[in-house]
């Protein structure tokens, strides 16, 4: 609730002088919940859905601070993972088989150098040796937006280092992150930029999280996924992340 | 007392078209949302390319540069290209990659400089530091056209510019910029006068003080080109641009033309040149082996003095300075430097630059008319990039059909129809050409589709094609015995009528009417334009290289309308600013010309609407930039041209060509102009810019196709550009844009039942997207919903729960569309997936509510559901259809339930096999089970072909699914194949429910108190919300 507060507060008194990046990210910080309660999450859970040609697809996500992630997706009651990383090792079930296959050893090391991640590149993005660069204002969503560079160093692309880049699109007048761009740096896509867009923010534990995000090739139709329950520092087995001896 | 009266009504009208409408001022970002244009190319014929620039150590990364349709990236060495540039001014001079910084330093000079009669205008340099992602405008907005940026190649700050200039005047914003603090401030460090631009600019990359740089003396009018004169040359500064010295010890003196110039990247001391020079045989190649002190002339081939506006560009290989390509008509290598050359092999003719590739010079890459060419034999053979749309239509019609096709002309690219839909999307195959050479108006006979028009330049050929019986008939008028010669615009101005469909009109200084299809022609009106003999001595045009292409035709009418409401009111415009309007079918002409208040005389009239609303009313665009003028110029009469009204607005940025009027909201308009699509909901008080899938690219005509309300926009360099179903712009005013949440009425929406195969595309073929067949629902935000739950769900009827949907949140119009489909059947769960169970079914024929949950708040709509039109199913049918498909998912379910309690139950018994009571019993029941289950679904093997056999789901969900892809009844033998299944089904139900196993198990778990499985009832187990 303080939160929404928070929010409503900014929104009132959102000034149009010029900010800098550095401003425009702590304001953002401290309407997801201020840095201190956002660092106090080290996991969460979030039970979701996806909607697709009339079927209802559960997803359940895991993440962790140190960047262990599994997405787990039911098809006619039958539960595969669609990505899983352990810190070191990518995988996911092959469709075909139904059975675990490791990722390439660079989609693995790509996931490795994005594991700062945990919740946003912008929270703690100094610790993390991120760079910043405002950029000129866009509007995205009918919003207009302050928009953000986060260099985030490089990823590899068939061994060579190539620049790891997120944009940023923040509401002017609430603080919200509304959308969060990087370009494909590898495969078919290459070149493309992928887009994820925020909304239907709610408080859980002193923290916003976005319940809906939509996932897309810029101007491309995307798939929205729609989180029903999130739940913060919950008991994991770690086990879950990596890949399943077989 | 009549004149006062006359006097009183034209105020009266006035005061009623100032004061009746509001201006609807919208933002168009924060407006339109979701509504998005679709782009469908083609790419088959592409369009002229001006640039190529490559990576200089990574031969995957290339940029070009287009005609009129921005600047293309391609990460895979050419195979591939995407748009970089879409938001900004599509006509480009020159990209350069900055070798300080190659990964994301790029340099675009906007404005073409192949100055052709139909180039576009540029607006200034731009740069990107992360390889194209985003750009910022650097300046020197009024350059026009920028022909070369050089970067120091060890200081990224010192960018030296080439600028070209203005082509149709006067103008002191051009020669060589230099800036120092990367593009914050310019300095024009060489200046010649305001008619002679930098043709050509080139750094030594070995000591960056060197430059050396082309500057050309050039005009083009609307009716004459000149290239040449005393102030061209060729210039060197050895001094970083700080002093220039002409260097022409070598060169032909007199008066010169434009000039190719290039330095070899491996031996600073050579560079080749090729002058456009007075005499014939002091034309051509000359070389230069001491760094511009001495030239020689070596060669004077055809492919090298060829119309040297258009083609001066010569390339030295990166490795060895004997190897020189020169663009041209077809373009030509040589080997030894320069001594001979040899034609590329076959590839659109008309190349304007080439380039080679940095780590294997025999893989090259070529600019032409006709898009991008790859070659891994230096040119010899040749493969053209097949996804870049970069169409260069001059204009654009539609026709009658379902789905109704396109029809169009391109510069260099000839004339072609095409759906506007088609299985798998609109595809290179889909394009029928209809018209040789340089393709203009194309129009279908609308009562006869299979009839088409079609011209080339200058109307050299105006063609009747009868695509069915394949014939040809040329239909150009003639002049009469004694006449004077007839002058046809390059861009001949043919039309078909509104009111008769076997009616076309031609112009020429005349204009003439044919009833009968084009067999017969009359002449109806005199010469209606100035006929000013100092505009048309096009033989003289060219200046030193004579260039009579018919481009340079003038004092010719250009636009023709017949008032869609009266057969006898015609409308003509002309090239030379002549407007006229006839009332009685050409009997009698009156020149309204001079009724245009604020219009400079002799401006190009590039279009006339009639209205549908009022004879009286028509609108009229007029195109001043062949007279150096940039300004909107759109009037509107009320009173048959008496009087008119600017009715341009500030916000219109650049020169407009055509408008459209919509046919139901005569304040809904579309105006084309040179940067982009502009729309106004007020009857022209304001407009904004629509951009969402639109790149700011000339628009030169504009079409509404009358069944299905979609605006056709032809652009210039990039394709035909679709905004379908436009009828919601006309709901746009004051009280819509300002409720907080507005349901567009649209509600009538057809079920799309087409099936297909798909389409024959290949990977790096480009393909037209296609129209949306689901059910739009278009609605408007004032504020973006970004807190808090938002939910959309469908129901029937009766109240029954249909679907959930996704409903877009942001500030503006969102359209969510919903596919006709009900919930998928929930399927038993097996070893594998059943792919044909996923499938949902679509619902019936009905109406629909629309449910939208914002926060606290409800807002509902309700929409009517029908079969498609001309359906060719019974209504009898689609019930059988439906009662077989209910079945099925009954069927489905009951199995999928079936299978839940079994697994259920083996849970539980899995549970009690170590409890030492049940542990007997409960083996031999899992055992059991496992073999009951066996049946009914797919329980080993894998998605793929390690499939397991199929079992009961798989059989029902084989006849479900071909039951339910089928609109119509189904077969007598699929309906016995589900009875026959249904038997089976309840078969296994009932043996189950009466298994004794489970039965006695079950009792024993009670006597040992031992909680039983819990089980849902089928209602819970079905609940799809």
């Amino acid at each position: 609730m303080k939160k929404m507060l928070t929010l409503f507060c900014l929104s009132i008194f959102s000034f149009t002088f010029s900010q800098t990046a550095e401003e425009i990210i702590r304001k953002y910080v401290e309407v997801s919940g201020g840095i201190n309660k956002v660092n106090n999450i080290k996991n969460f859970h979030s039970s979701a859905k996806v909607e697709q040609m009339g079927m209802t697809i559960p997803v359940d996500i895991y993440t962790t601070s140190e960047g262990k992630m599994l997405i787990k997706v039911v098809v006619q009651g039958m539960e595969f993972v669609q990505m899983a990383f352990d810190g070191k090792e990518s995988w996911g079930t092959n469709f075909m088989t139904m059975k675990p296959e490791k990722s390439s050893s660079e989609e693995s090391e790509n996931m490795k150098r994005n594991s700062k991640d945990f919740m946003s590149p912008l929270f703690n993005y100094k610790e993390k040796g991120y760079q910043i660069e405002k950029m000129s204002d866009e509007t995205v969503e009918g919003v207009s937006c302050f928009k953000l560079k986060v260099s985030k160093g490089t990823l590899l692309d068939n061994s060579a280092e190539v620049q790891n880049i997120d944009y940023f699109y923040i509401d002017k007048e609430n603080y919200l992150l509304i959308l969060q761009e990087s370009e494909i740096t590898s495969g078919e896509m290459k070149g493309k930029m992928e887009q994820s867009v925020f909304s239907d923010y709610q408080e859980i534990n002193g923290v916003l999280f976005p319940f809906s995000m939509t996932s897309r090739i810029k101007d491309v139709g995307g798939q929205t996924i729609q989180f029903d329950k999130i739940e913060t520092n919950i008991t994991l087995d770690e086990k879950m992340f990596s890949f399943p001896e077989q | 007392m009549k004149k006062i009266g006359n006097i009183l009504n034209i105020c009266l009208l006035f005061l009623s078209y100032s004061f009746s409408q509001d201006t609807v001022k919208i933002n168009s970002k924060e407006f339109f949302g979701d509504y998005k244009a679709r782009q469908i190319g083609p790419a088959l014929m592409s369009g002229r390319v001006t640039d190529i620039e490559g990576h200089p150590n990574n031969n995957k990364t290339i940029y070009i540069g287009s005609a009129g349709g921005g600047v293309w990236k391609s990460m895979d060495g050419g195979m591939n290209f995407f748009s970089v540039f879409d938001q900004y001014n599509q006509s480009i001079g020159c990209v350069s990659i900055d070798p300080n910084d190659p990964d994301n330093s790029i340099w675009v000079g906007t404005g073409e400089c192949w100055t052709r009669n139909s180039v576009s205008i540029g607006d200034g340099i731009y740069h990107s530091e992360d390889g194209g992602k985003n750009w910022k405008k650097m300046g020197l907005e009024l350059s026009e056209r920028i022909s070369s940026i050089q970067i120091h190649p060890k200081n990224k700050n010192i960018i030296y510019v080439g600028v070209l200039g203005a082509l149709w005047g006067d103008s002191e914003n051009r020669g060589v910029y230099q800036t120092k603090d990367g593009g914050k401030t310019w300095d024009k460090i060489l200046y010649i006068d305001e008619k002679t631009g930098c043709s050509e600019l080139v750094i030594d990359k070995n000591n960056p003080d060197i430059l050396y740089c082309t500057f050309w003396e050039f005009r083009r009018t609307a009716w004459s080109f000149s290239s040449g004169g005393s102030n061209s040359a060729i210039y060197k500064s050895i001094d970083g641009g700080k002093t220039w010295n002409k260097i022409h010890q070598g060169l032909p003196s007199g008066k010169i033309g434009r000039m190719a110039l290039a330095l070899s990247p491996s031996n600073s001391s050579i560079l080749y040149a090729v002058v456009e020079a007075e005499k014939n045989e002091l034309k051509g190649l000359y070389k230069s082996e001491d760094a511009g002190l001495n030239w020689k002339q070596i060669n004077s081939n055809f492919e090298l003095t060829v119309r040297p506006f258009y083609f001066s560009r010569i390339v030295v290989d990166p490795k060895n300075n004997d190897i020189v390509a020169k663009a041209g008509l077809f373009g030509s290598i040589s080997r030894d430097g320069g001594k001979t050359f040899k034609n590329f092999g076959s590839m659109h003719s008309d190349i304007h630059d080439i380039w080679f590739d940095v780590s294997d010079s025999e893989k090259m890459i070529f600019a032409t008319d006709g898009g991008v060419y790859r070659s891994n034999n230096s040119g010899a053979n040749n493969e053209r990039v097949e996804n870049l749309p970069l169409s260069q239509f001059y204009h654009v019609s539609t026709d009658l059909s379902s789905p109704y096709n396109v029809y169009g002309g391109l510069q260099d690219n000839g004339s072609w129809v095409g759906p506007s839909d088609s299985p798998g999307g609109i595809e290179a195959g889909d394009w029928v050409s209809v018209g040789y050479g340089d393709g203009f108006r194309v129009y279908p006979n609308l009562n006869n589709s299979d009839l088409i028009y079609s011209e080339m330049q200058s109307g050299e050929g105006i063609w009747r094609y009868d695509k069915k019986n394949k014939t040809i008939k040329n239909i150009k008028p003639f002049p009469e015995k004694e006449e004077v010669k007839l002058r046809f615009n390059w861009n001949t101005s043919l039309c078909t009528s509104p009111n008769k469909p076997d009616r076309i009109y031609i112009g020429s200084q005349f204009l003439f009417m044919s009833d009968d299809q084009g067999n017969n022609w009359k002449k109806i009106s005199p010469d209606l334009t100035s006929n000013n003999p100092l505009k048309m001595n096009q033989s003289e045009s060219g200046g030193l290289s004579a260039d009579n292409s018919g481009a340079e035709n003038h004092c010719t009418i250009f636009t023709v309308a017949e008032s869609p409401l009266d057969e006898q009111w015609i409308w003509t415009g002309t090239d030379d600013g002549m407007v006229h309007l006839t009332k009685n079918g050409g009997k009698e002409w009156i020149n309204i010309s001079k009724n245009f208040p604020g219009l400079p005389s002799n401006t190009w009239c590039a279009h006339i609407e009639a209205s549908s609303f009022d004879k009286k009313v028509a609108y009229a665009v007029f195109d001043g930039h062949t007279q150096n003028n940039k300004n909107a110029y759109v009037y509107k009469t009320i009173d048959a041209g008496e009087t008119w009204k600017n009715i341009a607005s500030k916000e219109i940025e650049s020169f407009a060509r055509c408008i459209q009027e919509d046919f139901q909201n005569p304040n809904l308009l579309f105006l084309g102009t040179e940067i982009g699509l502009y729309i106004s909901f007020d009857g022209g008080l304001s407009w904004a810019k629509f951009t969402n899938g639109f790149p700011s690219a000339s628009v030169h005509y504009i079409d509404l196709q009358k069944n299905t309300n979609d605006l056709v926009c032809a652009t210039h360099g990039r394709g035909l550009i679709i905004l379908d179903d436009i009828s919601f712009m006309r709901e746009v005013n004051n009280k819509t844009v300002n409720e907080p949440m507005y349901f567009f009425n649209k509600a009538h929406f057809y079920i799309n039942e087409e099936s297909n195969f798909g389409g024959t595309s290949t990977e790096n073929q480009f393909v037209g997207e296609n129209s949306n067949k689901n059910a739009l629902i278009y609605y408007y935000l004032s504020k973006r919903h970004s807190i808090g739950k938002m939910t959309m769900e469908i129901f029937d009827e009766k109240g029954q729960f249909v679907c959930e949907l996704t409903p877009g949140k942001q500030k503006g119009i969102n359209v969510v569309e919903w596919n006709f489909f009900k919930k998928a059947p929930i399927s038993a769960i097996g070893k594998t997936f059943d792919g044909a169970s996923m499938q949902a079914p679509k619902v019936s024929a009905g109406k629909y509510r629309i449910v939208l949950n914002k926060g606290k708040e409800i807002f509902e709509k309700w929409i009517d559901v029908d079969y498609p039109k001309n359906s060719v199913f019974t209504l009898e049918e689609r019930k059988q259809k439906e009662e077989s498909v209910n079945e099925c998912v009954r069927m489905i379910e009951s199995l999928a339930y079936l299978v839940y309690q079994i697994d259920e139950l083996e849970k539980h018994v899995n549970n009690q096999k170590s409890n030492p009571k049940l542990k007997k019993q409960a083996i031999e029941l899992s055992l059991k089970l496992a073999n009951i289950k066996s049946n009914l679904v797919i329980t080993k093997g894998d998605n793929y072909v390690g499939q397991g056999e199929k079992q009961l789901r798989e059989k029902l969900s084989d006849i479900y699914s071909t039951i339910n892809a089928y609109s119509g009844a189904p077969g007598a033998y699929q309906i016995q194949n589900l009875k026959d299944l249904d038997e089976i089904l309840q078969k296994e139900i009932l043996s189950f429910k009466e298994n004794k196993s489970v039965q006695t198990y079950l009792n024993n778990c009670t006597k040992s108190n031992i909680t039983l499985p819990k089980i849902k009832t089928f209602e819970e187990f079905v609940n799809k919300k």
